[in-house]
Protein backbone atom coordinates (compact mmCIF):
# COMPACT_ATOMS: atom_id res chain seq x y z
CA UNK A 1 0.00 0.00 0.00
CA UNK A 2 2.55 2.32 0.67
CA UNK A 3 4.53 1.77 -2.17
CA UNK A 4 1.30 3.08 -4.33
CA UNK A 5 1.28 6.20 -2.67
CA UNK A 6 3.63 8.22 -5.03
CA UNK A 7 1.77 7.20 -7.49
CA UNK A 8 -1.10 8.25 -6.77
CA UNK A 9 0.42 11.98 -6.42
CA UNK A 10 1.39 11.38 -10.17
CA UNK A 11 -1.77 9.71 -11.68
CA UNK A 12 -3.24 12.97 -12.36
CA UNK A 13 -0.08 14.21 -14.53
CA UNK A 14 0.26 11.11 -16.19
CA UNK A 15 -3.67 10.42 -17.12
CA UNK A 16 -2.69 14.33 -18.93
CA UNK A 17 0.42 13.24 -20.22
CA UNK A 18 -0.71 10.15 -21.64
CA UNK A 19 -4.03 11.89 -23.46
CA UNK A 20 -2.56 14.19 -24.87
CA UNK A 21 1.40 13.58 -25.92
CA UNK A 22 1.38 10.13 -26.21
CA UNK A 23 -1.89 9.07 -27.37
CA UNK A 24 -2.20 11.66 -29.76
CA UNK A 25 1.63 11.05 -31.19
CA UNK A 26 0.72 7.33 -31.66
CA UNK A 27 -2.35 8.48 -33.55
CA UNK A 28 -0.81 10.30 -35.66
CA UNK A 29 1.58 8.23 -36.47
CA UNK A 30 -1.71 5.72 -37.62
CA UNK A 31 -3.50 8.81 -39.06
CA UNK A 32 -0.95 9.37 -41.31
CA UNK A 33 -1.31 6.27 -43.16
CA UNK A 34 -5.57 6.69 -43.82
CA UNK A 35 -7.63 8.08 -45.89
CA UNK A 36 -9.55 9.82 -42.94
CA UNK A 37 -11.70 12.75 -43.15
CA UNK A 38 -14.31 14.54 -41.97
CA UNK A 39 -16.09 11.48 -40.91
CA UNK A 40 -13.24 10.71 -38.43
CA UNK A 41 -13.07 7.07 -39.96
CA UNK A 42 -10.13 5.99 -42.21
CA UNK A 43 -9.31 3.03 -44.41
CA UNK A 44 -5.51 2.06 -44.70
CA UNK A 45 -3.92 3.87 -48.06
CA UNK A 46 -0.16 2.47 -46.92
CA UNK A 47 2.11 5.48 -47.56
CA UNK A 48 0.08 7.44 -50.22
CA UNK A 49 -0.17 10.04 -48.49
CA UNK A 50 3.56 10.32 -47.95
CA UNK A 51 4.28 9.94 -51.67
CA UNK A 52 1.86 12.53 -52.32
CA UNK A 53 4.16 14.56 -50.56
CA UNK A 54 7.14 14.24 -52.11
CA UNK A 55 6.62 13.00 -55.73
CA UNK A 56 5.10 16.33 -56.26
CA UNK A 57 2.01 15.19 -56.79
CA UNK A 58 1.43 18.61 -54.43
CA UNK A 59 2.40 21.31 -56.42
CA UNK A 60 2.22 23.94 -53.37
CA UNK A 61 4.37 21.92 -51.31
CA UNK A 62 7.93 23.43 -52.52
CA UNK A 63 6.50 26.69 -52.20
CA UNK A 64 5.14 25.65 -48.86
CA UNK A 65 8.78 24.59 -47.93
CA UNK A 66 10.23 27.60 -49.04
CA UNK A 67 8.16 29.79 -47.47
CA UNK A 68 8.99 27.62 -44.39
CA UNK A 69 12.39 28.45 -44.26
CA UNK A 70 12.14 32.40 -45.04
CA UNK A 71 9.64 32.20 -42.37
CA UNK A 72 11.71 31.01 -39.89
CA UNK A 73 14.91 32.77 -40.90
CA UNK A 74 13.54 36.09 -40.97
CA UNK A 75 11.18 35.79 -37.54
CA UNK A 76 14.08 34.58 -35.82
CA UNK A 77 16.92 36.94 -36.79
CA UNK A 78 13.98 39.63 -35.99
CA UNK A 79 13.31 37.90 -32.17
CA UNK A 80 17.18 37.75 -31.50
CA UNK A 81 18.47 40.63 -33.05
CA UNK A 82 15.78 42.72 -31.58
CA UNK A 83 16.03 40.99 -27.93
CA UNK A 84 19.78 41.19 -27.98
CA UNK A 85 19.71 45.17 -28.92
CA UNK A 86 16.51 45.94 -26.75
CA UNK A 87 18.50 43.98 -23.37
CA UNK A 88 21.50 45.91 -24.03
CA UNK A 89 20.09 49.42 -25.14
CA UNK A 90 18.08 49.51 -21.57
CA UNK A 91 20.75 47.86 -19.61
CA UNK A 92 23.18 51.13 -20.74
CA UNK A 93 19.90 53.47 -20.10
CA UNK A 94 19.44 51.74 -16.59
CA UNK A 95 16.84 53.47 -14.17
CA UNK A 96 13.55 54.50 -14.87
CA UNK A 97 13.87 54.87 -18.50
CA UNK A 98 15.41 51.66 -19.24
CA UNK A 99 12.34 49.99 -17.05
CA UNK A 100 10.06 52.33 -19.72
CA UNK A 101 11.45 50.66 -22.76
CA UNK A 102 11.22 47.08 -20.90
CA UNK A 103 7.76 47.83 -19.85
CA UNK A 104 7.13 48.89 -23.60
CA UNK A 105 8.92 46.12 -25.24
CA UNK A 106 6.56 43.62 -22.85
CA UNK A 107 3.48 44.65 -23.96
CA UNK A 108 2.97 41.82 -26.77
CA UNK A 109 3.48 39.48 -24.28
CA UNK A 110 0.48 40.52 -22.09
CA UNK A 111 -1.66 40.69 -25.62
CA UNK A 112 -4.02 38.06 -26.25
CA UNK A 113 -3.41 36.57 -30.03
CA UNK A 114 -6.47 37.72 -31.26
CA UNK A 115 -5.87 41.21 -30.36
CA UNK A 116 -2.06 41.21 -31.21
CA UNK A 117 -3.15 39.90 -34.75
CA UNK A 118 -6.05 42.16 -34.87
CA UNK A 119 -3.57 44.75 -34.50
CA UNK A 120 -1.40 43.95 -37.48
CA UNK A 121 -4.53 43.56 -39.34
CA UNK A 122 -5.67 47.05 -39.00
CA UNK A 123 -2.03 48.57 -39.01
CA UNK A 124 -2.01 47.62 -42.42
CA UNK A 125 -5.46 47.60 -43.70
CA UNK A 126 -5.68 48.89 -47.28
CA UNK A 127 -8.12 51.46 -46.70
CA UNK A 128 -7.62 55.10 -45.56
CA UNK A 129 -8.43 53.83 -41.82
CA UNK A 130 -5.50 51.90 -41.55
CA UNK A 131 -2.41 53.16 -39.33
CA UNK A 132 0.09 52.83 -42.10
CA UNK A 133 -2.13 54.78 -45.01
CA UNK A 134 -3.02 56.74 -42.79
CA UNK A 135 0.56 58.44 -41.86
CA UNK A 136 1.08 57.82 -45.78
CA UNK A 137 -2.12 60.29 -46.47
CA UNK A 138 -0.98 62.76 -43.85
CA UNK A 139 2.44 62.78 -45.39
CA UNK A 140 0.82 62.94 -48.63
CA UNK A 141 1.63 59.57 -50.20
CA UNK A 142 -0.57 57.20 -51.93
CA UNK A 143 -1.73 54.32 -49.35
CA UNK A 144 -1.69 50.91 -50.67
CA UNK A 145 -2.55 46.84 -49.82
CA UNK A 146 0.18 46.27 -47.38
CA UNK A 147 -0.94 42.99 -46.84
CA UNK A 148 -1.61 41.79 -49.93
CA UNK A 149 1.52 43.23 -51.39
CA UNK A 150 4.01 41.96 -48.72
CA UNK A 151 2.34 38.79 -46.81
CA UNK A 152 5.53 37.02 -46.15
CA UNK A 153 7.53 40.46 -44.32
CA UNK A 154 4.08 41.31 -42.19
CA UNK A 155 4.28 37.84 -41.16
CA UNK A 156 7.41 37.59 -40.07
CA UNK A 157 7.57 41.10 -38.36
CA UNK A 158 3.94 40.16 -36.75
CA UNK A 159 5.62 36.68 -35.25
CA UNK A 160 9.33 37.90 -34.86
CA UNK A 161 8.28 41.39 -32.99
CA UNK A 162 5.97 38.86 -30.30
CA UNK A 163 9.14 36.95 -30.07
CA UNK A 164 11.35 39.83 -28.74
CA UNK A 165 9.72 40.19 -24.51
CA UNK A 166 10.96 36.62 -23.95
CA UNK A 167 13.96 36.88 -25.47
CA UNK A 168 14.67 40.59 -23.91
CA UNK A 169 13.65 39.68 -20.66
CA UNK A 170 15.88 36.31 -20.58
CA UNK A 171 18.86 38.07 -21.98
CA UNK A 172 18.55 41.22 -19.49
CA UNK A 173 18.84 38.97 -16.74
CA UNK A 174 21.91 37.25 -18.01
CA UNK A 175 23.27 40.43 -18.55
CA UNK A 176 22.65 41.40 -15.09
CA UNK A 177 24.42 38.85 -14.28
CA UNK A 178 27.69 39.76 -15.46
CA UNK A 179 30.09 40.91 -12.93
CA UNK A 180 30.52 44.53 -13.25
CA UNK A 181 34.42 44.47 -12.72
CA UNK A 182 34.95 42.43 -16.19
CA UNK A 183 32.83 45.10 -17.71
CA UNK A 184 35.00 48.07 -15.70
CA UNK A 185 38.45 46.36 -16.75
CA UNK A 186 37.75 45.97 -20.44
CA UNK A 187 36.20 49.49 -20.14
CA UNK A 188 39.75 50.53 -18.86
CA UNK A 189 41.71 48.59 -21.54
CA UNK A 190 39.77 50.83 -23.90
CA UNK A 191 36.95 48.51 -25.47
CA UNK A 192 34.64 50.76 -27.33
CA UNK A 193 30.28 49.76 -27.07
CA UNK A 194 30.46 47.49 -29.60
CA UNK A 195 33.76 45.46 -29.15
CA UNK A 196 32.52 45.24 -25.74
CA UNK A 197 28.97 43.34 -26.63
CA UNK A 198 30.75 41.05 -29.15
CA UNK A 199 34.27 40.37 -27.81
CA UNK A 200 32.97 40.34 -23.96
CA UNK A 201 28.97 40.07 -23.32
CA UNK A 202 27.98 37.79 -26.00
CA UNK A 203 30.60 34.83 -25.17
CA UNK A 204 29.47 35.18 -21.39
CA UNK A 205 25.50 34.76 -22.45
CA UNK A 206 26.34 32.30 -25.06
CA UNK A 207 24.18 29.96 -23.30
CA UNK A 208 21.36 31.69 -23.12
CA UNK A 209 21.18 32.82 -26.55
CA UNK A 210 21.44 29.33 -28.13
CA UNK A 211 18.74 28.23 -26.01
CA UNK A 212 16.49 31.17 -26.80
CA UNK A 213 17.90 30.43 -30.87
CA UNK A 214 16.53 26.66 -30.28
CA UNK A 215 13.70 27.68 -28.54
CA UNK A 216 12.42 30.50 -31.30
CA UNK A 217 12.88 28.06 -33.89
CA UNK A 218 11.10 25.31 -32.50
CA UNK A 219 7.58 27.81 -31.70
CA UNK A 220 8.20 29.34 -35.24
CA UNK A 221 8.38 26.44 -37.04
CA UNK A 222 5.12 24.59 -34.90
CA UNK A 223 3.02 27.94 -34.08
CA UNK A 224 0.49 29.41 -37.23
CA UNK A 225 -2.09 30.86 -35.51
CA UNK A 226 -0.90 34.52 -35.96
CA UNK A 227 -0.67 33.58 -39.39
CA UNK A 228 -3.80 32.12 -39.80
CA UNK A 229 -5.78 35.69 -38.60
CA UNK A 230 -3.27 38.12 -40.63
CA UNK A 231 -2.82 36.43 -43.84
CA UNK A 232 -4.71 33.37 -43.85
CA UNK A 233 -1.53 31.99 -45.35
CA UNK A 234 -2.56 33.92 -48.69
CA UNK A 235 -2.44 35.13 -51.40
CA UNK A 236 -2.35 32.32 -53.07
CA UNK A 237 -0.08 30.16 -50.24
CA UNK A 238 2.47 33.24 -50.31
CA UNK A 239 2.45 33.45 -46.81
CA UNK A 240 1.93 29.19 -46.33
CA UNK A 241 4.78 27.89 -44.16
CA UNK A 242 4.61 23.78 -43.58
CA UNK A 243 2.98 24.59 -40.24
CA UNK A 244 -0.20 26.40 -41.55
CA UNK A 245 -0.31 24.12 -44.24
CA UNK A 246 -0.67 20.96 -41.90
CA UNK A 247 -3.82 23.31 -39.79
CA UNK A 248 -5.73 23.88 -43.13
CA UNK A 249 -5.57 20.51 -44.90
CA UNK A 250 -6.97 19.18 -41.90
CA UNK A 251 -9.59 21.33 -40.72
CA UNK A 252 -10.27 23.49 -43.77
CA UNK A 253 -10.28 20.51 -46.35
CA UNK A 254 -11.01 18.25 -43.63
CA UNK A 255 -8.00 15.89 -44.73
CA UNK A 256 -6.76 14.64 -41.41
CA UNK A 257 -5.10 12.18 -42.97
CA UNK A 258 -2.57 13.70 -45.59
CA UNK A 259 -2.52 16.59 -42.49
CA UNK A 260 -1.47 13.82 -39.94
CA UNK A 261 1.43 13.21 -42.69
CA UNK A 262 2.47 16.65 -42.89
CA UNK A 263 2.23 17.07 -38.83
CA UNK A 264 4.88 13.77 -38.72
CA UNK A 265 7.17 15.68 -40.99
CA UNK A 266 6.90 18.52 -38.39
CA UNK A 267 7.16 16.18 -35.53
CA UNK A 268 10.29 14.82 -36.88
CA UNK A 269 11.64 17.92 -37.91
CA UNK A 270 11.30 19.33 -33.56
CA UNK A 271 12.39 15.76 -32.43
CA UNK A 272 15.65 16.27 -34.45
CA UNK A 273 15.83 19.79 -33.33
CA UNK A 274 15.29 18.61 -29.36
CA UNK A 275 17.73 15.46 -29.29
CA UNK A 276 20.22 17.42 -31.62
CA UNK A 277 20.41 20.20 -29.12
CA UNK A 278 19.94 18.35 -25.94
CA UNK A 279 22.39 20.03 -24.06
CA UNK A 280 21.88 23.64 -24.39
CA UNK A 281 17.81 23.19 -24.18
CA UNK A 282 19.11 21.65 -20.52
CA UNK A 283 17.29 18.62 -21.25
CA UNK A 284 20.55 16.94 -20.23
CA UNK A 285 19.61 15.58 -16.11
CA UNK A 286 20.49 18.31 -14.07
CA UNK A 287 17.43 18.44 -11.90
CA UNK B 1 28.27 50.23 -16.39
CA UNK B 2 25.86 53.28 -17.30
CA UNK B 3 26.61 55.07 -19.91
CA UNK B 4 27.71 58.49 -20.01
CA UNK B 5 25.07 61.47 -20.11
CA UNK B 6 24.66 62.53 -24.25
CA UNK B 7 25.46 58.64 -24.50
CA UNK B 8 22.24 58.33 -22.84
CA UNK B 9 20.32 60.58 -24.87
CA UNK B 10 21.25 59.53 -28.08
CA UNK B 11 20.38 56.23 -27.04
CA UNK B 12 17.38 56.60 -25.93
CA UNK B 13 16.21 58.89 -28.54
CA UNK B 14 17.20 55.92 -31.09
CA UNK B 15 14.90 53.62 -29.01
CA UNK B 16 12.44 56.13 -28.83
CA UNK B 17 12.08 55.93 -32.75
CA UNK B 18 12.62 52.51 -32.59
CA UNK B 19 9.61 51.61 -30.33
CA UNK B 20 7.43 54.34 -31.70
CA UNK B 21 5.72 51.99 -34.37
CA UNK B 22 4.55 49.83 -31.17
CA UNK B 23 3.58 52.21 -28.84
CA UNK B 24 1.90 53.96 -31.62
CA UNK B 25 -0.65 50.85 -32.11
CA UNK B 26 -1.46 50.93 -28.89
CA UNK B 27 -1.92 54.43 -28.45
CA UNK B 28 -4.05 54.09 -31.27
CA UNK B 29 -5.99 51.33 -29.80
CA UNK B 30 -6.53 53.08 -26.95
CA UNK B 31 -7.63 56.29 -28.86
CA UNK B 32 -10.15 54.74 -31.00
CA UNK B 33 -12.10 53.11 -28.39
CA UNK B 34 -12.70 56.44 -26.45
CA UNK B 35 -13.85 58.07 -30.43
CA UNK B 36 -16.78 57.82 -31.98
CA UNK B 37 -16.72 57.22 -35.41
CA UNK B 38 -13.30 56.42 -37.28
CA UNK B 39 -10.00 58.25 -36.29
CA UNK B 40 -8.83 59.61 -40.00
CA UNK B 41 -5.77 61.37 -37.73
CA UNK B 42 -4.02 60.25 -34.64
CA UNK B 43 -6.29 62.35 -32.39
CA UNK B 44 -9.47 61.07 -31.69
CA UNK B 45 -11.90 63.60 -33.27
CA UNK B 46 -15.27 63.32 -31.04
CA UNK B 47 -14.17 61.92 -28.03
CA UNK B 48 -17.20 59.74 -26.53
CA UNK B 49 -17.72 56.28 -24.72
CA UNK B 50 -20.08 55.39 -26.70
CA UNK B 51 -18.27 51.93 -27.29
CA UNK B 52 -17.41 51.36 -23.59
CA UNK B 53 -21.25 52.04 -22.49
CA UNK B 54 -22.45 49.78 -25.77
CA UNK B 55 -19.83 46.84 -24.59
CA UNK B 56 -21.89 46.94 -21.28
CA UNK B 57 -25.20 47.19 -22.29
CA UNK B 58 -26.36 45.84 -25.98
CA UNK B 59 -23.48 44.85 -28.72
CA UNK B 60 -23.56 46.51 -31.99
CA UNK B 61 -26.13 44.54 -34.08
CA UNK B 62 -23.91 42.36 -36.54
CA UNK B 63 -26.11 39.62 -38.13
CA UNK B 64 -24.48 36.24 -36.68
CA UNK B 65 -23.39 37.75 -33.03
CA UNK B 66 -24.33 37.44 -29.73
CA UNK B 67 -26.46 40.14 -28.31
CA UNK B 68 -24.70 40.38 -24.84
CA UNK B 69 -21.03 39.89 -23.71
CA UNK B 70 -21.99 38.93 -20.36
CA UNK B 71 -22.56 35.18 -21.26
CA UNK B 72 -19.21 35.40 -23.54
CA UNK B 73 -17.03 36.80 -20.53
CA UNK B 74 -18.61 33.55 -18.53
CA UNK B 75 -17.27 31.40 -20.90
CA UNK B 76 -14.03 32.72 -21.07
CA UNK B 77 -13.64 32.50 -16.70
CA UNK B 78 -15.16 29.07 -17.19
CA UNK B 79 -11.69 28.27 -19.35
CA UNK B 80 -9.30 29.85 -17.56
CA UNK B 81 -10.53 29.17 -13.89
CA UNK B 82 -10.83 25.46 -14.95
CA UNK B 83 -7.57 25.62 -16.35
CA UNK B 84 -5.83 27.17 -13.30
CA UNK B 85 -7.97 24.68 -11.21
CA UNK B 86 -6.93 21.59 -13.11
CA UNK B 87 -3.62 22.96 -12.93
CA UNK B 88 -2.50 23.64 -9.50
CA UNK B 89 -4.34 20.56 -8.39
CA UNK B 90 -2.22 18.21 -10.77
CA UNK B 91 1.01 20.04 -10.55
CA UNK B 92 0.57 20.43 -6.90
CA UNK B 93 0.47 16.83 -6.28
CA UNK B 94 2.82 16.19 -9.03
CA UNK B 95 5.62 18.85 -7.98
CA UNK B 96 5.72 17.32 -4.12
CA UNK B 97 5.82 13.46 -5.58
CA UNK B 98 8.91 14.19 -7.79
CA UNK B 99 10.55 16.62 -5.31
CA UNK B 100 9.62 14.48 -2.12
CA UNK B 101 8.85 10.56 -2.73
CA UNK B 102 10.78 7.62 -4.43
CA UNK B 103 9.01 5.70 -6.76
CA UNK B 104 9.64 3.00 -9.88
CA UNK B 105 10.03 5.07 -12.57
CA UNK B 106 10.66 8.52 -11.80
CA UNK B 107 13.78 9.04 -14.00
CA UNK B 108 12.18 7.99 -16.89
CA UNK B 109 9.11 10.66 -15.66
CA UNK B 110 12.17 13.59 -15.18
CA UNK B 111 13.59 12.72 -18.51
CA UNK B 112 10.17 12.44 -20.15
CA UNK B 113 8.96 16.13 -18.45
CA UNK B 114 12.17 17.26 -20.02
CA UNK B 115 11.64 16.49 -23.13
CA UNK B 116 7.73 17.64 -23.13
CA UNK B 117 9.02 21.42 -22.14
CA UNK B 118 10.58 21.67 -25.38
CA UNK B 119 8.61 19.79 -27.13
CA UNK B 120 5.61 22.43 -29.44
CA UNK B 121 2.10 20.71 -28.47
CA UNK B 122 0.67 22.21 -31.28
CA UNK B 123 2.05 19.78 -33.88
CA UNK B 124 -0.22 17.33 -32.43
CA UNK B 125 -3.40 19.31 -32.67
CA UNK B 126 -4.79 16.79 -35.29
CA UNK B 127 -4.44 13.40 -33.19
CA UNK B 128 -5.61 15.78 -29.77
CA UNK B 129 -8.94 16.63 -31.93
CA UNK B 130 -9.23 12.66 -33.20
CA UNK B 131 -8.54 11.70 -29.30
CA UNK B 132 -11.38 14.29 -28.47
CA UNK B 133 -13.51 12.65 -30.60
CA UNK B 134 -13.37 9.67 -29.38
CA UNK B 135 -13.62 10.48 -25.81
CA UNK B 136 -17.10 12.39 -26.84
CA UNK B 137 -16.09 15.70 -25.58
CA UNK B 138 -15.79 17.85 -28.44
CA UNK B 139 -17.65 21.20 -28.34
CA UNK B 140 -17.14 21.35 -24.61
CA UNK B 141 -15.56 23.66 -22.24
CA UNK B 142 -13.50 20.45 -20.95
CA UNK B 143 -11.83 19.55 -23.98
CA UNK B 144 -10.27 23.38 -24.52
CA UNK B 145 -9.51 23.02 -20.06
CA UNK B 146 -8.11 19.62 -20.71
CA UNK B 147 -5.63 20.32 -23.77
CA UNK B 148 -4.62 23.92 -22.44
CA UNK B 149 -3.75 22.60 -18.66
CA UNK B 150 -1.41 19.57 -20.68
CA UNK B 151 0.50 22.41 -22.79
CA UNK B 152 0.93 24.82 -19.35
CA UNK B 153 1.38 21.63 -16.85
CA UNK B 154 4.96 20.63 -17.85
CA UNK B 155 6.37 23.91 -16.53
CA UNK B 156 4.14 24.11 -13.99
CA UNK B 157 5.25 21.02 -12.68
CA UNK B 158 8.84 22.29 -13.04
CA UNK B 159 8.02 25.65 -10.66
CA UNK B 160 6.66 23.73 -7.94
CA UNK B 161 9.14 20.74 -7.94
CA UNK B 162 11.82 23.56 -7.34
CA UNK B 163 9.51 25.47 -4.48
CA UNK B 164 9.16 21.63 -2.72
CA UNK B 165 12.60 20.96 -3.07
CA UNK B 166 13.58 24.32 -1.26
CA UNK B 167 11.90 23.64 1.53
CA UNK B 168 13.93 21.99 4.59
CA UNK B 169 13.35 18.23 5.37
CA UNK B 170 12.90 18.71 8.46
CA UNK B 171 9.53 20.00 8.45
CA UNK B 172 8.22 17.09 7.02
CA UNK B 173 9.82 14.45 9.30
CA UNK B 174 8.48 16.10 12.14
CA UNK B 175 4.84 15.58 10.96
CA UNK B 176 5.63 12.21 10.12
CA UNK B 177 6.62 11.37 13.15
CA UNK B 178 3.28 12.78 14.76
CA UNK B 179 1.20 10.67 12.14
CA UNK B 180 0.11 12.48 9.89
CA UNK B 181 -1.10 10.66 7.17
CA UNK B 182 0.43 11.19 3.74
CA UNK B 183 -2.27 13.61 2.49
CA UNK B 184 -2.76 15.58 5.65
CA UNK B 185 0.99 15.97 5.67
CA UNK B 186 0.40 17.27 1.40
CA UNK B 187 -2.73 19.19 1.72
CA UNK B 188 -1.92 20.58 5.48
CA UNK B 189 1.66 21.33 5.91
CA UNK B 190 3.28 20.98 2.31
CA UNK B 191 0.86 22.57 0.21
CA UNK B 192 0.72 25.98 2.32
CA UNK B 193 4.47 26.30 2.37
CA UNK B 194 5.34 26.84 -2.07
CA UNK B 195 2.29 29.46 -1.87
CA UNK B 196 3.92 31.69 -3.90
CA UNK B 197 4.94 28.96 -6.25
CA UNK B 198 1.05 28.14 -7.17
CA UNK B 199 0.36 31.99 -7.31
CA UNK B 200 2.66 31.93 -10.11
CA UNK B 201 1.48 28.60 -11.61
CA UNK B 202 -1.90 29.44 -11.45
CA UNK B 203 -2.07 32.90 -12.38
CA UNK B 204 -0.01 31.73 -15.57
CA UNK B 205 -2.70 28.66 -16.58
CA UNK B 206 -5.09 31.73 -15.80
CA UNK B 207 -3.58 33.28 -18.99
CA UNK B 208 -2.97 30.24 -20.88
CA UNK B 209 -6.62 29.92 -20.86
CA UNK B 210 -7.57 34.13 -20.78
CA UNK B 211 -6.08 34.42 -23.99
CA UNK B 212 -6.42 30.63 -25.64
CA UNK B 213 -7.37 31.18 -29.40
CA UNK B 214 -6.46 27.86 -31.34
CA UNK B 215 -8.03 25.62 -29.15
CA UNK B 216 -11.23 27.39 -28.50
CA UNK B 217 -11.17 27.87 -32.44
CA UNK B 218 -10.89 23.91 -34.09
CA UNK B 219 -12.29 22.55 -30.60
CA UNK B 220 -15.65 24.36 -30.42
CA UNK B 221 -18.61 24.95 -32.57
CA UNK B 222 -21.50 26.26 -30.98
CA UNK B 223 -21.37 30.25 -30.97
CA UNK B 224 -23.12 29.70 -27.11
CA UNK B 225 -20.08 28.18 -25.96
CA UNK B 226 -17.51 31.43 -27.82
CA UNK B 227 -14.80 33.03 -25.60
CA UNK B 228 -14.13 36.31 -26.08
CA UNK B 229 -10.83 34.86 -28.50
CA UNK B 230 -13.54 33.70 -30.67
CA UNK B 231 -15.63 36.31 -30.46
CA UNK B 232 -13.53 39.07 -31.42
CA UNK B 233 -12.14 36.98 -34.12
CA UNK B 234 -16.32 36.58 -34.96
CA UNK B 235 -15.69 40.44 -35.24
CA UNK B 236 -12.69 40.73 -37.49
CA UNK B 237 -13.29 38.48 -39.92
CA UNK B 238 -16.48 39.36 -40.47
CA UNK B 239 -17.25 40.99 -43.92
CA UNK B 240 -19.93 43.55 -42.95
CA UNK B 241 -18.55 47.35 -42.04
CA UNK B 242 -16.20 47.17 -39.11
CA UNK B 243 -16.93 49.34 -35.94
CA UNK B 244 -13.09 50.14 -34.78
CA UNK B 245 -14.16 52.21 -31.98
CA UNK B 246 -16.27 48.94 -30.63
CA UNK B 247 -13.28 46.69 -31.92
CA UNK B 248 -11.03 48.48 -29.81
CA UNK B 249 -12.80 48.57 -26.69
CA UNK B 250 -13.27 44.55 -26.64
CA UNK B 251 -9.76 44.58 -27.78
CA UNK B 252 -8.57 46.93 -24.78
CA UNK B 253 -11.20 44.72 -22.07
CA UNK B 254 -9.98 41.53 -23.42
CA UNK B 255 -6.00 42.82 -22.68
CA UNK B 256 -6.39 44.27 -19.35
CA UNK B 257 -6.63 41.31 -16.92
CA UNK B 258 -3.43 39.62 -18.86
CA UNK B 259 -1.49 43.39 -18.00
CA UNK B 260 -2.66 43.02 -14.46
CA UNK B 261 -2.12 39.40 -13.84
CA UNK B 262 1.60 39.60 -15.50
CA UNK B 263 2.41 42.80 -13.84
CA UNK B 264 1.94 41.27 -10.65
CA UNK B 265 4.27 37.85 -11.26
CA UNK B 266 7.02 39.50 -13.73
CA UNK B 267 9.87 39.21 -11.36
CA UNK B 268 8.74 35.63 -10.46
CA UNK B 269 8.61 34.75 -13.62
CA UNK B 270 11.82 36.01 -14.92
CA UNK B 271 13.35 33.84 -11.84
CA UNK B 272 10.92 31.07 -12.96
CA UNK B 273 11.92 30.78 -16.41
CA UNK B 274 16.00 31.62 -15.63
CA UNK B 275 15.95 28.84 -13.01
CA UNK B 276 13.46 26.00 -15.42
CA UNK B 277 14.73 26.62 -18.55
CA UNK B 278 18.46 27.65 -18.85
CA UNK B 279 21.25 26.73 -16.26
Amino acid sequence: MKKLIPYFFILPLIILILLFYIIPAVSTFYISVTNMGRSLRGDFVGLKNFTRMFSLEDPVIGRVLLNTLLYLVGALAVTMVGGLLLANATASLGGTTGGFFRLIWFLPRATPPVVWAFLWIWAFNPTKFGLLNMIFNIIGLPGRGWISSYPMLIVILANGVLGIPYTMTILSAALGNIPSEIIEASRIDGASGWQMIIKIKIPIIWWPLSFLTIWHTLSFLTTFQYILMITGGGPFYASTPLALYTYNKAFQNMELGYGSALALVLILLSMAIILGFRQILGLKREA
Amino acid sequence: MVAPRWKKIVLGSALLLLSLPLLLLYIWLFFNSINSGPLYSLIPNHPSLRSWIQLFSRLPKASGMPESILPIIGNTVIVAGGVMILNLFVCGLAGYAISRLAFKGKELLLSSLLIMKAFPLLILLIATYFVLFYLRILNTFLSVILARAAMELVMGTWIIKGFFDNIPREIEEAARIDGSSWITLWGRIMIPLVRPGLLAVGIMAFIGGWSDFIFVYTFIFDQSKWTLSVFLYGLIASQESVDYNFLSTVSLFYMFPMILMYGFIQKGLTRGVLGGGIK
